[in-house]
Order: C-alpha cells, then sequence, then structure tokens
C-alpha cells in the first residue's frame, strides 16, 4: 500500500504487522506541558496545505487499501476518531499512553492473554467510549478482513482466539500463542479504533441502542452476517463525500474535531467538538485543510506570506505548509518573510528494489558479493548534499537510527557499505568478472566455486539492468542519474526507465521467473518504508519469504528465523532479538539502501504547538496562537 | 535562386544562425569537452564561471557542454523527421490529389482520421508503454507529422493536375506513377521544401514539449527540452542558467528555421519572383 507523508516524500506503509511498542514515555512534548496560560490566544483559524490533488475521500476507520492514504487516515479520521493507542511522543516514535483512549495493555499467561481497559471517554452523542466499541470494531474486521488496509493472514484478528468484554472499559484476548508485547501493542493493538454503537446499523433509519433496538450483545454485528450487513452500510455511506458534513453517523465522533464542511475539491473544516473531554482539547476555533493542485501552487501561497493572526480572514493563507523539495534553498528567504521552519523525518527508511525471480537479472542479484558491490556505489553523503538540500538522512538499517527512537542500536548509525567505486570494482573483480570501467563488465569465470560469479550466471553474461523510477521527484531523477553514472565507472550499465508513480507501483510486484510481470530487474518507488500503522519497526512485511510487501522476493531462511523471534520473543528479548535482525538485514541487503528524504515544514510565527508527530499524525488540537 | 535568397535578409540571416548552431552542437565539443556521462555530486547546480561558462546543473554537468550535446539529438530528430514526414507526406498527397475520387477521398480521410488524433497524448501513452529511443523518437514523430504536408501537397497536386502539361502527359498515355514523380512531385518541390524547414522546428519543439513532460530520451542523453524540465524545479532558487539558455536554443532554432522557410518559400514561389 502506497501512501504519501507530507511533503516530497512518498512512503510504503507496511499495512500489516509489525511492532511494537515502545512505549518510552520520554519526552512527549504535550502542548499542555509547555503553554503558557498568559501566552496563548483563543481561538482562530488555523490553515494547513494538503498535499496537492489529494483530498481526503473516505471517512470510515475501517478502510480499504484502495483509499489507505495519510491524507484520509492521519489527516482527516484521526481527528475525529481515536485510534485506541496514539503513536509517537511528539517527533519521537513510540506509543503515547497519555493520549491513548487505552491504557497500556496488560499481558499474561506468557503472553497469551491481552487485557485491555479503557480511559473514561464518551462519544459526542453522550454515549461512553466503551469496550463494546472495541468489541464492535474487531467484530466488523473479523467479517470484513479482506476490506482492512493492514489485513494479513495470521495477523491481526487470527491471531485472536477469543475475545470479550470483561466489564464497561475492559476487554480481554486470547491469542493463538504467546507474542513479543512490544510488537504486539505496536503492531497489532495499533490497528484498533474503537467505534459509537451508534454506527451499528444496516440503514440509515438503522438499529442502535438509542432507538429501542436489541440488546448491544444482540445487535447487527454480533453474528458475522450482521457485521459484514453493517460494514456494507457504512461503507457505502463512507463513499459519499458529500454527505461527511451532514450525516448524523459520521458526526458521532470521539475526538477532538467535528468536521464542519468538506468542499467537492477537498477543503475541509473542522470545528472542535465540544463533548471532547480528553487530553489536549482545542484552543482554535476552527481547523481547515486547504487543497491545491500542484506543489508549485501551494509554494506560490507560500510565497504570498504567512497567515497573521489566525483570525479567520477569508484570504487564503497558509499557517502550516510545505516547502517542496527544489525549493528547499528559498528557506532563507522563507524565514525572512515571518515563517518558522522545521525539517520532519518519517519514521522508516528509502530503498530501491532488486528483482531476485528476474530470469536475466536475478541470479546477479542473488549473489550477495554483487549487492555489496552494486551498495558501495550509492552515495548516500553526496546525494543528501546534493540532491536533497540537505534534507535527508542516511539508510543504513532496516531499524532506522533517525529520527532518534528506542528501537535502534549502535549499528544502525554505521554504513557497512560506505561509498566506493574502488571497493565495487575490486569486489567484482574478486567474484570472476572483468571490469571495464566505461564499458561493461562480463563474467569470465561462470561458475559456484570460490571466485567464481556464482550459480546461474553464464560466461559472458553482462552487468547491465533496467532501473525503473516514477517521475516528477526532482531528488530520485538526480539520484538516479548518479548512480547510473557511478555505476558506468564500474562497468555496469544502467538503462534508466522514467515512468509514471502508478505504473512503478502497478509494475513492482512479486512475481515468479517464468512470469510476464517478472521483467522488471530494478524498482524504485521514489519512496520510503514508514512504519505505520505498524509501528514497531520488523521486518516480517517486507523481507520475509512470501511477505507482501516483500517485491523482490528475496528469501533466506536465516532472515525470516530472526523476523519471526522479533516479533515471538518475550519482553525482556524483544531489543536483543531486534538487534539481532537490523543487523543481519543490513548486512544482507536484500535490498539497497538510499537516503530518506524529509520535508521542510513552514510554520505561521505565532502558531505554538506544531511538534511534528513522527509518524505524520495531524494533531491541531495542540496548537495555538500565541498574542 | 541562391542570388534570390540572398536577398532575402531574414532569410539570410536565419541560415546564418543554423550554420553557427551546427557549428556549436557538432564542432562545439570537439574545441570545449566535456564529460557529459558523468554526474558530479560535489558541483552541482554551480553558478556560471570561468570553469563552467554556463554553470552546472543539478548532476554538475557542464550546461555548455550539455547545450552542445542536446542540441545535436534535437537537430536530428528536427532533420530526420523533416525528411521523413515530408517525404511520406508528398507521395500520399500527390497520389490522392492525382487520382481524385474514392481513391482521394479514402486517402484523406484516413489523414483526417489520424489528424484528429491529439499528437501529443499518443507520444506519451507511446513513450510511457515504450522505452524512448532516438530511433522510436524519429518513427513516432515522422507518423504524427506526415500529415500535414500529405494535405498540402494534395491541394497543390489539386491545383497542378490541371495544367496543359500534366493534360498532355496524359493524353500521350504516360503512367500515373510517371506522371506523379516526374511532373506533379518536382513542380511542388517549392512547397515540398519550405514546408519540410517548417517540419523541423515543429519536430524540435514537439520534441521540447515531450522531454519537457519527463518523456524525452532516457539519461544520460540530454535534450534541450529535457534541460528545460530539469532546470524549471529550479527556477524559484534563482538557478537561471540552467533554464534560459536551453529555452533561448529552442527558440532560436525554431525561429532560424522559420525564417530560412520564409525566404524559400519567397524565393520558390514564382508569383513573387
Amino acid at each position: 500500500m502506497t501512501v504519501k507523508l507530507r511533503g516530497p516524500v512518498v512512503v510504503v506503509v507496511c499495512a500489516t504487522l509489525i511492532a511494537a511498542c515502545g512505549s518510552t514515555r520520554a519526552a512527549h512534548h504535550s502542548a499542555a506541558a509547555v503553554r503558557s496560560a498568559a501566552a496563548v490566544a483563543r481561538g482562530g483559524t488555523a490553515y494547513w496545505a494538503e498535499q496537492p490533488l489529494e483530498p481526503p475521500n473516505y471517512i470510515f476507520p475501517l478502510i480499504s487499501g484502495a483509499y489507505y492514504t495519510n491524507e484520509n487516515v492521519y489527516d482527516f479520521q484521526t481527528l475525529m476518531y481515536r485510534p485506541l493507542y496514539w503513536f509517537g511522543n511528539g517527533n519521537r516514535p513510540g506509543v503515547d499512553y497519555s493520549l491513548s483512549l487505552g491504557d497500556a495493555p496488560v499481558y499474561s499467561d506468557h503472553n497469551r492473554v491481552v487485557t485491555i481497559t479503557l480511559k473514561r471517554a464518551r462519544w459526542s452523542n453522550g454515549t461512553p467510549v466503551s469496550a463494546r466499541g472495541v468489541i464492535f470494531w474487531i467484530n466488523l474486521l473479523r467479517a470484513n478482513r479482506a476490506d482492512w488496509a493492514s489485513y494479513v493472514p495470521g495477523g491481526f484478528p487470527d491471531n485472536v482466539v477469543s475475545y470479550r468484554a470483561t466489564g464497561p472499559r475492559t476487554v480481554r484476548l486470547r491469542l493463538d500463542r504467546g507474542y513479543n508485547p512490544v510488537w504486539f501493542t505496536d503492531n497489532e493493538l495499533s490497528q484498533i479504533t474503537p467505534l459509537p454503537m451508534a454506527w451499528d446499523r444496516t440503514s440509515s433509519s438503522g438499529c442502535h441502542s438509542n432507538s429501542g433496538c436489541p440488546a448491544l450483545a444482540a445487535q447487527p454485528d454480533a453474528t458475522p452476517a450482521g457485521a459484514r450487513a453493517v460494514y456494507a452500510f457504512l461503507n457505502a455511506r463512507a463513499k459519499r463525500v458529500s454527505g461527511y458534513a451532514s450525516s448524523p453517523i459520521w458526526q458521532v465522533v470521539d475526538g477532538p474535531w467535528k468536521l464542519a464542511q468538506l468542499t467537492a475539491d477537498g477543503r475541509a473544516t473542522f470545528v472542535p467538538n465540544k463533548l471532547y473531554d480528553g487530553p489536549d482539547r482545542p484552543r482554535l476555533a476552527r481547523f481547515v485543510e486547504l487543497p491545491f493542485t500542484s506543489a508549485t501552487a501551494e509554494f506560490s501561497l507560500l510565497e504570498a506570506g504567512p497567515a497573521r493572526g489566525g483570525q479567520g480572514g477569508s484570504q487564503a493563507q497558509i499557517s502550516v505548509g510545505y516547502v517542496p523539495d527544489t525549493d528547499a534553498p528559498q528557506a532563507a528567504a522563507l524565514r525572512a518573510q515571518g515563517y518558522r521552519l522545521a525539517t520532519v523525518y518519517p519514521y522508516g527508511f528509502d530503498y530501491f528494489e532488486p528483482n531476485f525471480n528476474n530470469p536475466t537479472a536475478g541470479p546477479v542479484f542473488r549473489q550477495l558479493y554483487f549487492r555489496q558491490a552494486f551498495q558501495h556505489l550509492v552515495n548516500q553523503s553526496g546525494w543528501i548534499r546534493a540532491y536533497y538540500q540537505g534534507l535527508g538522512v542516511p539508510t543504513y538499517s532496516p531499524v532506522p537510527a533517525q529520527p532518534a527512537n528506542p528501537y535502534a542500536d549502535a549499528q544502525a548509525h554505521t554504513n557497512p557499505y560506505p561509498f566506493s567505486v574502488s571497493a565495487a570494482r575490486r569486489i567484482l573483480a574478486a567474484h570472476g568478472w572483468r571490469v571495464r570501467p566505461g564499458a561493461i563488465t562480463s563474467c569470465v569465470h561462470p561458475g559456484s566455486k570460490r571466485g567464481d560469479c556464482g550459480s546461474g550466471i553464464r560466461q559472458g553474461q553482462q552487468l547491465r539492468f533496467t532501473l525503473m523510477y516514477p517521475d516528477g521527484m526532482s531528488y530520485t531523477d538526480n539520484a538516479m542519474v548518479d548512480l547510473q553514472s557511478v555505476a558506468r565507472q564500474a562497468g555496469i550499465e544502467l538503462a534508466l526507465k522514467q515512468v509514471t508513480a502508478a505504473t512503478v507501483a502497478a509494475q513492482i510486484e512479486p512475481c515468479a521467473p517464468h512470469m510476464a510481470a517478472c521483467s522488471w530487474q530494478l524498482g524504485q518507488y521514489g519512496s520510503a518504508w514508514v512504519f505505520a500503522p505498524d509501528h514497531y519497526p520488523t521486518g516480517e512485511e517486507i523481507f520475509q519469504t512470501g511477505a507482501l510487501g516483500n517485491v523482490g522476493s528475496y528469501s533466506s531462511t536465516a532472515i525470516d528465523r530472526l523476523i519471526r523471534a522479533s516479533t515471538t520473543s518475550p519482553a525482556r528479548d524483544a531489543q536483543h532479538t531486534l538487534n539481532a535482525y537490523a543487523n543481519a538485514v543490513r548486512l544482507a541487503l536484500p535490498d539497497f539502501w538510499q537516503p530518506s528524504p524529509g520535508t521542510l515544514e513552514t510554520f505561521q510565527a505565532n502558531l505554538a504547538g506544531t511538534t511534528p508527530n513522527a509518524y505524520g499524525y495531524l494533531s491541531p488540537e495542540e496548537w495555538y496562537f500565541t498574542r | 535562386m541562391i542570388q534570390r535568397f540572398a536577398h532575402h535578409r531574414f532569410g539570410v540571416a536565419g541560415a546564418a544562425v543554423l550554420v553557427l548552431l551546427f557549428a556549436f552542437c557538432f564542432a562545439g565539443p570537439l574545441v570545449d569537452p566535456t564529460n557529459q556521462l558523468q554526474a558530479n555530486v560535489a558541483i552541482t547546480n554551480m553558478a556560471p564561471s570561468a570553469a563552467h561558462p554556463l554553470g552546472t546543473d543539478a548532476n554538475g554537468y557542464d550546461v555548455l557542454g550539455r547545450l552542445m550535446v542536446g542540441g545535436r539529438a534535437s537537430l536530428e530528430i528536427g532533420l530526420a523527421v523533416a525528411v521523413l514526414a515530408t517525404l511520406f507526406g508528398a507521395l500520399w498527397g500527390a497520389l490522392a490529389g492525382f487520382s481524385g475520387g474514392a481513391i482521394d477521398a479514402l486517402l484523406m480521410r484516413i489523414v483526417d482520421t489520424l489528424l484528429a488524433l491529439p499528437a501529443i497524448f499518443v507520444l506519451i501513452y507511446l513513450a510511457t508503454v515504450a522505452q524512448p529511443t532516438i530511433w522510436l523518437l524519429i518513427g513516432v514523430i515522422s507518423l504524427l507529422s506526415w500529415l500535414g504536408p500529405a494535405r498540402l501537397i494534395r491541394g497543390e497536386t489539386l491545383s497542378l493536375r490541371s495544367r496543359p502539361y500534366i493534360d498532355a502527359a496524359r493524353a500521350m498515355g504516360a503512367p500515373r506513377r510517371w506522371t506523379i514523380v516526374r511532373h506533379l512531385l518536382p513542380n511542388a518541390l517549392g512547397t515540398v521544401t519550405v514546408n519540410a524547414t517548417f517540419q523541423v522546428a515543429d519536430a524540435i519543439v514537439l520534441l521540447a514539449t515531450l522531454s519537457f513532460l519527463g518523456f524525452g530520451l532516457a539519461p544520460p542523453a540530454a535534450t534541450w527540452g529535457g534541460m528545460l524540465y530539469q532546470g524549471t524545479a529550479y527556477l524559484l532558487d534563482g538557478y537561471w542558467w540552467e533554464v534560459y539558455p536551453a529555452g533561448v536554443m529552442i527558440m532560436v532554432t525554431v525561429i532560424a528555421f522559420n525564417l530560412v522557410g520564409e525566404a524559400l518559400r519567397d524565393t520558390l514561389n514564382a508569383r513573387t519572383r
């Protein structure tokens, strides 16, 4: 599943499991903690720039892959419908229980039983956010799992043997085996969004407890058929974008915001939910998401100057926006105009994929020495400086070191394959290749013995590959051109194939060698893998044999074993198993690491409380204007 | 004829510019050799200096050298398209115009149908499904460019075929092919030549458009349109040398070909002599 993060970063979100939690209650810069009452100006309207042509278009939190975008989930739904657990301690990865609907889950019976306790909270129709609402969500998920963007066979809810409400605010899950509690919280429980029982209906006139319907246990969602019917009704309603603001269904919220208006072009206006009694109640009078047709249009509006005071003028203005990557050199000019700027890095890593099953290139990619040589050709620091305008962090590990997080060990900071054309040449020459800088390197010692090219590689086979990548992103264009020219110095010919992002997404897929779809050789999404909504940085979705996100068909029993250990180990071993997995993958190179670009965000100078969330969740309830 | 052309000052100026352009693109790299295959992250987006008179681009390529290399592709494609499209279009139009009747109707309805296709979308589609190469671009742009000459030459043929010398050839039993090749096309040569010069300019603009949209030749090949495409991303950053030189080259080349075309038309057209 591909979703866009703010700014130029396009992310591939791990749609499923993964994990963990972190839970570090570290320094969450809660707005409440830093507010000075004297400085706060209540009210006002903050304007936030949407990504170009990415208006919200799906409101129901049980969302299918087709609608799963940052714009729908992190920038829209979660303003109104809170997930059970809130992730991101400000800009640090991890769960934040102070902002969560649930207390920290309690694991027992060797991590086979999870007990979830909800805090006191209420829906905007006055009913409590209850254990039954959690059961409602799980019921819908079990009956409609194919429509859940984050569903992975064997994952949540398949790994839940039984579940029941043991009290008005307590739910107990029995699991099919013991799991790493950190992983289960961050990647499985993270998928739960309690729902209002007012939604447990199969028609507009439908059946809910407020209108004399059956007891909760007998409500439609209690049976699989009923749950399917409820989902069908809600899903159909969620596709009627024009009715969001007036719908009595969607107006029942437990988050800090209610949707007041959504125009056809995607301008969304939110007002505070007056019954919201959770943390960080909105100080703003209104929050407006502004649509744009292009990043240039957004930047042009930014250049017109920051919004002033935020008192809700009708003129177009931006309180929080983003600088397109190529316009990063304009940062100083924007600061001079009165903007505050901050660089945001999503918690993830960036990479491009070799197709291990391509009939021609696959045998070459399966050689670890070749992957090591090729990784030596990626000039990460050079790219960051020249193409990312300094707004990037290098990737050395599948458990990224930046932004600072509790999961990465010291190895994540070290590049095992630093940029070196000579190292690449040396490695190839030592493995049976006649290296011809500026021409094409070919195999002169086929075979599987030490010093040979390796199994499946023919005598005379040349190192030429096609590299497909999406158009429209300057830093990707430039980085791939640099890689092409550097590879030529090692005698590797890269034919660059620039296609649309949709074509990339359609063509970079797992495949068997005999399939026509297996013709792609190297693929670049122009995107990063971001750990959301599964927040623990394990690799079962991207590097495990057969995983949905393992599009290059990498397969290693050793890596598979390490991944399994990282998801099932007891809590005391969690970090150890995660480190072992991370270090093995960083050296084994199931893909090629490249820098992860950041986004330069702009903030109106007198707008405070705007600490970006590590996973991209939007939290305007923390924002406020200062006098 | 050369004398008549020489009296056409703008035409002469256009021709001179073209000579300079060809020298710049094909002989320039011999005088000022630059490495247009090796990107260099250490010298990206550098302002003009003694080492790089027109600065460097986002990949560290010398812009002046890249203009030379990019111009080669643009001129080669433009000329090849002009020759192919004009030849094919002229033959098609002459056949239609001379034959008349059902054949004319059929041939021209084919032309009308193809003209109805939005060329830019066809090109983008083809460039998406196939890796653009110089030969592919020549072929595809030619396929979309012969329609204009076909209509033009058909009109010219309709006019020529009622001339006495054509009637005479017919009366003497000359075969249709012989009449077209021996009488019609030579007499339409002025129109064909003039059109060919405009075709070069059109093809260069079309190639620039394609490249600007990101569907031109793949790196490390360069085209002026591609340079423009890359440079516009940095326009707001003040890197003017990455935008304007390529834009100016396209503009100057197109104007030069058009001036030469205008002058040729005046030179070859008996009515304006």
